[in-house]
Order: C-alpha cells, then sequence, then structure tokens
C-alpha cells in the first residue's frame, strides 16, 4: 500500500512540475487573435504545405537561438518576443540550454517535425544542421539561418552588415574622434580570421578613400590573440615605437578594451583613440570615462525581427531581393546576394545605448 | 488483480516506476497536446531522435554494472568519426556506384570501432592495471581524445559524407521503421543477450558487486574490466557513427551533453554506478521517457527548454528518494552495507 501511495505521490509531483512550466504556455496561445496583413488567400503560395492544425492563415514560427539562457540570447529573445507582440502572432523560441550542435539539431528536429511554417535558427555549427534543414525544406517549410552565409539548405540567410561596410564605419567612427587626422594602425585578432581581416582592409579602403590626412603607419597588422591583456600590452609598444600614433583601429572584440586600458594608464585620455567591435558591459567604464568615444556592434534582438520579417514576407508569397523593405531600421533596403540577405545593421555603442542590451 | 500489481512492483520497483511514468507522460501530454503528440511526425521524430544516444546509454551501462563509470565516450566517439568521415570524404569520389560507396562507408565503420576499442583499452588498462579511479582516468581520456581532435581538424567541422550515408539518419525501413531505432533495436537485443545468457553477462555483475570476491573467485578482473570498456566504447562508437550521419558532419565537441544526459538516464533506470544492479529493459523505459518529455517540453511554445533539465533532474531525485525509501535496501543503504 506504501509503495503504490509513494507511486501516486510520484505521479501527482511529475503533473504538477509539468503543468507548472506549461500554464504560461498555454494562456496566450488561446487568447491572441489571429489577424496578419496577408490574409487573402491569393496571395497565398501554392508550394507551401497547410500548418499541422488549421489555424487560417497564421504560420506557426519558430525560432531556434544558439543557446537559453545567455545574455546575448535573452536579448534577442526580448526582440522575438517584442516582434510577436507587435504582429498578433506567437513564436516559438526555443534553443538548446547547452551551447552544443547535437541538442540543437535535436529541437530542430522536434519543431520540424511537429509542423512549422517559418523555421528561422542560428548554428552553433552550419554543417550540422544542412542535414535537419534538408528535411524542412522539402517540407515546404521556410527556413531562415543568421551567421550561416555558407549554408545550402535554407531559403534565406540575414547577415546584420557587410564586411567592408563594417569596416568603413569603424573607421568613420574612430575618424570622428580623432578629428580626421593623424596616425594610425590596424588590429586583429589572429591573421587567420578571415572576417576581422576582411574588416580592417575595409577600413582601410574608407580611410584611403574619405580621409586624406589620416595615415595608416604601417601596412602590418598587429595581432593580439584574441587576448585583452596582449592588446593592451601591445599598444603601449606600439605608442613607443610611433610616437605620433593616435588611432587603434581594432577589428575583435578584445581590441579595444585592451587598448583601452593601455590608453588610460598612459593618461592619453583624448589624445589616442581606439575602437572595434566589443561587447557593451565590458567597456562600459572606459566609455562613461571618455576613454572609448564608442565601439562598433550589431543589435541581434534587430536582426532576429529581420529573420521573422523575412520568413513573413515569402509566407504571404512575397520574394525577397536587393532593395526590399524589412521594416527594421537598418534593412529598409537590403542587398541580396545569392541566398544572404545583407543588412545595414551595424550600430555604434556609446554611453546612450550602453545598458540596452543586457550584455 | 491489485494484489499482482503490488507484488510486480515490489519485485521490480525500478520498472513500475518508469511504467507508471510513462504512461503520465502520455497522459499529460495527451491532454495538453494530444493532436500533436499522436501525429506521425511526432512519433517518426521521437524514434529517430532517441537512438544516437540510446545506443551511447546502453554503451555506458556495461562500464555502469560493472562498476566503473565513462566520461570519455563522446570524445572518443567524435575523435573515430572524425577519421572515420576524412577517410570516407576523401576515398568516395564522382561516380562510384553505390555497391562501391557502401563498401568504403563499411571500412570507414569499421575504423571508427577499431579505435573505439583502442579508446576501450586504454580506458580498461588506467583503471584495473593503474588503479586510476574510473571518473579520473575517463576524464583524462576525455580531454585528450577532445585536444586530438581540435588539433587535426583545427577545431572545425568534418563534412564531405556521401549521401548514401547522410541518408541513414532519416531512412524508414520498410516505410515506418526509421533506420536509426533499428540499429538501436540490433545493439539492444545483443546486449541483453549478453547480459541474461552469457557467463561474461554473469560475471559482469560479480565484479560490479563486489570485484574483490570476483578475484578470488578465480575471475579474471582486468581482463573483464578491459573487456567492458572495449564493449562500451565500440558501442558508444556506434552512437556516434549514428550522430554523423543526422549532422551530416562530425566535429570535435559535438553531442558534449550527451554524457550527462545518458549518465542521468542510467541513474534513473536503475543502473547505479555502484554496479552490480540494473535492467537494460529498465534503460530502455528511461530513453524513451527522456525522449518524451524533450520533445513534449517542444511542443509547448514559450516553455524554455530548462523545464525539460528541470524535469529530468526533479524525476532523478524523486527516483533515487523512492529507491532508497521504499525498499530499505535503495542506494545509500546498500552502500552502508557494503563498507560495513
Amino acid at each position: 500500500m506504501k509503495k503504490m501511495l509513494a507511486l501516486l505521490l510520484t505521479a501527482a509531483m511529475t503533473v504538477g512540475l509539468v503543468a507548472c512550466g506549461s500554464k504560461p504556455a498555454e494562456q496566450p496561445a488561446q487568447s491572441e487573435p489571429a489577424t496578419t496583413e496577408g490574409t487573402d488567400g491569393a496571395e497565398a503560395p501554392a508550394d507551401i504545405e497547410a500548418p499541422a492544425e488549421p489555424k487560417g492563415d497564421t504560420p506557426t514560427i519558430a525560432f531556434v537561438p544558439k543557446v537559453e539562457g545567455q545574455a546575448w540570447w535573452e536579448h534577442v529573445r526580448g526582440g522575438v518576443t517584442e516582434w510577436a507582440a507587435d504582429n498578433g502572432m506567437e513564436v516559438i523560441y526555443k534553443g538548446p540550454a547547452e551551447v552544443d550542435a547535437a541538442a540543437q539539431v535535436q529541437i530542430m528536429t522536434d519543431l520540424v517535425n511537429q509542423g512549422v511554417d517559418i523555421l528561422c535558427f542560428s548554428p552553433n555549427d552550419p554543417a550540422a544542421c544542412e542535414a535537419i534543414c534538408k528535411t524542412a525544406l522539402d517540407k515546404g517549410i521556410i527556413v531562415i539561418a543568421t551567421e550561416a552565409s555558407g549554408m545550402e539548405n535554407i531559403t534565406f540567410d540575414v547577415e546584420a552588415f557587410d564586411e567592408a561596410g563594417l569596416g568603413a564605419f569603424l573607421m568613420d567612427q574612430l575618424a570622428a574622434q580623432m578629428g580626421e587626422e593623424g596616425e594610425y594602425i590596424t588590429m586583429v585578432g589572429s591573421f587567420t580570421m578571415e572576417s576581422q581581416n576582411n574588416w580592417a582592409d575595409g577600413a582601410v579602403a574608407r580611410q584611403e578613400e574619405a580621409y586624406p590626412n589620416m595615415k595608416l603607419v604601417d601596412d602590418k597588422r598587429v595581432e593580439d590573440d584574441s587576448d585583452a591583456q596582449k592588446a593592451y600590452e601591445l599598444t603601449k609598444q606600439l605608442r613607443e615605437k610611433y610616437p605620433n600614433l593616435k588611432g587603434i583601429l581594432g577589428t575583435g572584440s578584445f581590441d579595444a578594451p585592451g587598448a583601452a586600458r593601455a590608453i588610460q594608464e598612459m593618461g592619453l585620455t583624448g589624445e589616442m583613440f581606439a575602437i572595434s567591435v566589443a561587447m557593451p558591459l565590458e567597456v562600459k567604464d572606459y566609455l562613461a570615462d571618455g576613454t572609448l568615444g564608442s565601439v562598433a556592434l550589431w543589435d541581434p534582438a534587430v536582426s532576429a525581427k529581420v529573420m521573422l520579417n523575412a520568413g513573413m514576407e515569402l509566407y504571404n508569397g512575397g520574394t525577397i531581393e536587393t532593395g526590399t523593405d524589412l521594416k527594421e531600421e537598418g534593412y529598409t533596403s537590403v542587398r541580396v546576394d545569392g541566398k544572404v540577405i545583407i543588412g545595414d545593421g551595424q550600430i555604434a555603442i556609446t554611453m546612450d545605448n550602453v545598458d540596452d542590451f543586457g550584455f | 488483480m491489485l494484489t499482482k500489481v503490488k507484488e510486480f512492483s515490489q519485485k521490480n520497483l525500478y520498472t513500475s516506476m518508469l511504467l507508471a511514468l510513462l504512461v503520465l507522460l502520455l497522459l499529460f501530454f495527451s491532454i495538453t497536446k494530444g493532436g500533436t503528440l499522436w501525429s506521425l511526425g511526432t512519433w517518426n521524430g521521437i524514434f529517430m531522435q532517441f537512438p544516437e544516444y540510446g545506443v551511447m546509454t546502453i554503451g555506458v551501462m556495461f562500464c555502469f554494472i560493472s562498476g566503473n563509470i565513462d566520461m570519455s565516450f563522446v570524445a572518443l566517439g567524435n575523435f573515430a568519426c572524425i577519421l572515420g568521415v576524412q577517410y570516407m570524404a576523401a576515398n568516395v569520389t564522382e561516380g562510384m556506384g553505390n555497391g562501391q560507396i557502401i563498401g568504403v562507408m563499411l571500412v570507414a565503420v569499421l575504423i571508427v570501432m577499431v579505435i573505439g576499442a583502442i579508446g576501450g583499452v586504454i580506458n580498461g588498462l588506467l583503471i584495473s592495471l593503474l588503479n586510476i579511479p574510473p571518473v579520473m582516468a575517463t576524464i583524462a581520456m576525455q580531454l585528450v581524445w577532445t585536444g586530438v581532435s581540435v588539433a587535426i581538424t583545427e577545431g572545425k567541422a568534418v563534412s564531405g559524407l556521401p549521401s548514401l550515408y547522410t541518408d541513414i539518419g532519416h531512412k524508414m525501413v520498410f516505410g515506418f521503421l526509421p533506420f536509426p531505432f533499428l540499429i538501436f533495436l540490433i545493439i539492444f537485443v545483443i546486449s541483453a543477450f549478453l547480459l541474461k545468457y552469457t557467463t561474461y553477462g554473469e560475471k559482469l555483475y560479480m565484479i560490479g558487486t563486489n570485484i574483490k570476491a570476483a578475484k578470488f573467485s578465480a575471475i579474471n578482473t582486468t581482463g573483464m574490466t578491459v573487456a567492458t570498456f572495449v564493449l562500451c566504447d565500440v558501442i558508444c562508437c556506434i552512437g556516434s557513427l549514428l550522430m554523423v550521419s543526422t549532422m551530416a558532419s562530425t566535429k570535435a565537441d559535438y553531442g558534449t551533453s550527451y554524457v550527462m544526459r545518458c549518465i542521468l538516464i542510467l541513474v534513473l533506470a536503475g543502473v547505479l554506478p555502484d554496479g552490480g544492479m540494473g535492467k537494460i529493459s529498465n534503460v530502455f523505459l528511461a530513453i524513451i521517457s527522456i525522449q518524451i518529455i524533450a520533445s513534449g517540453v517542444n511542443m509547448f511554445p514559450s516553455m524554455n527548454t530548462y523545464y525539460a533539465s528541470l524535469i529530468w533532474g526533479g524525476l532523478l531525485i524523486i527516483v533515487l528518494i523512492l529507491s532508497t525509501k521504499l525498499t530499505g535496501n535503495g542506494f545509500f543503504v546498500k552502500k552502508r552495507k557494503k563498507s560495513s
């Protein structure tokens, strides 16, 4: 008898556990009225299968982040939730609890099998997702990726910026701080990091085109091994080697924080400047005391909204080509290169928006 | 009737708990998400998804029964598969017939299994000859294999598999049976046979219960430990091969979350790393339950994936408490008896 009781107890606890989790999920599902812009039947594409459960013309949409519970991806969740509320729709936001490609593919498999119409995701490893994405495409699901420009089995990939564009953006920011004149040098995390080197190329090209009074003191880049400590040491050495060095054009997210520490220590705040892509909260102190004027980043929550907009556009029978408006700042006239949608999504992080992200 | 149920549940504590759990899960998800749960797509998915870690779980089960633990199997499997995939990518050329491609695939599978066996021998020797505690030895080997894998791949994914191989991951046999599940079934049957009807199985439970007594009964404990790790790691490598086919590539860190998942399943099934106990049928029930929880949680739009972890952890605690309280010779009590 004791055992039966205990079994019942287990049962009750399990149900309790599961029920606790499910309640908040259920309510919005029922109370949300389903009305979207493109409900004309004529616009609906013929080749897309009906959702598993009949829901009129509201697609089932899923967004799979790299991982759940990290500040970056919680910020994205906020963006996705906002988008869902704005559009009166429901988005399944579900990622692995650990950064693991296998766990992520399992979740995507569940979603594809349970029947979604639009699948947005940010792969931990693009190669690992090809197989499940192919299954998804075969089922008529619209597959939108981000940071996966090399993938084959996707409908579109959304990139916040193109490499040359980000480079030019970094240079514009740095030039404004340097008063458009003086010596500068470029810094990368590693010579083998293709993207960072392309950003640096873009920055130098921009300077040659727009800022004739600025001078690259050495064609050779410096490499900080993606280590802020090394960036700090290098900045000090470089200033000794080139006494007139006024700017460090960094790329990777360790460059500006390391350089800023050196600038601060040498007492050169306001005379020497640095920039790179960086995480807002990591550089907040330097932004606050003026050592750094700004750093560059893109807003992943905006990218996520653009992915959802792109998915909806296609679901409603539209097409995406160069010039299409994806209804977010920086993406009002996107560039399309093959399967890659490229926006102008780079933003400057200053004291005004440093707290907006949570990372 | 009720007395019979009572008798059965007393004799088969874990089986009855797991069956109750399974019924409850199905009931719960039927009520809340009946339409989605009882669709062919969902069940195809479930039976395609669990074999890759299900196979690994069966492998690690042998270790657990022998009183050991293996933390290295995912890393070892990835290393073996990296070599296997590189071999396939290098030897499958355009215009090859299906027969030839299958030939290359078989060689690659063999390479992977041989490496798995070598990894098993190393684990077994470290533990039985050098007396390194199993957790330490296999964590060290996990680091070694991950390191080697990163070194030879520079941390990148390795792909370029023939489509014949990647099809395995979502192929249906007879139109309804997922191929990965078929592999799982074969390994399950062989393992069940090994445990139940061979002297190896008998000795395995013996060394797990009391390795000293086993030694004095003229059992070659070193040989048994090495053999068990070989068996474990070869089976785990088969799991990795399945993972490769669903992901169409391999990488040093794929499936790292499976280590803890496999251990969780085993403990839930009453196969404790203490050794000497556990039934493979319970392992099957636990695998299915875990996958149903995972897939079930994914049916709820705004339910965080952490709920799956939360439920898994909660269940584990409940099962451990119940097994201790109800039988009076559960996990902790048994341990005390042993040491006295």
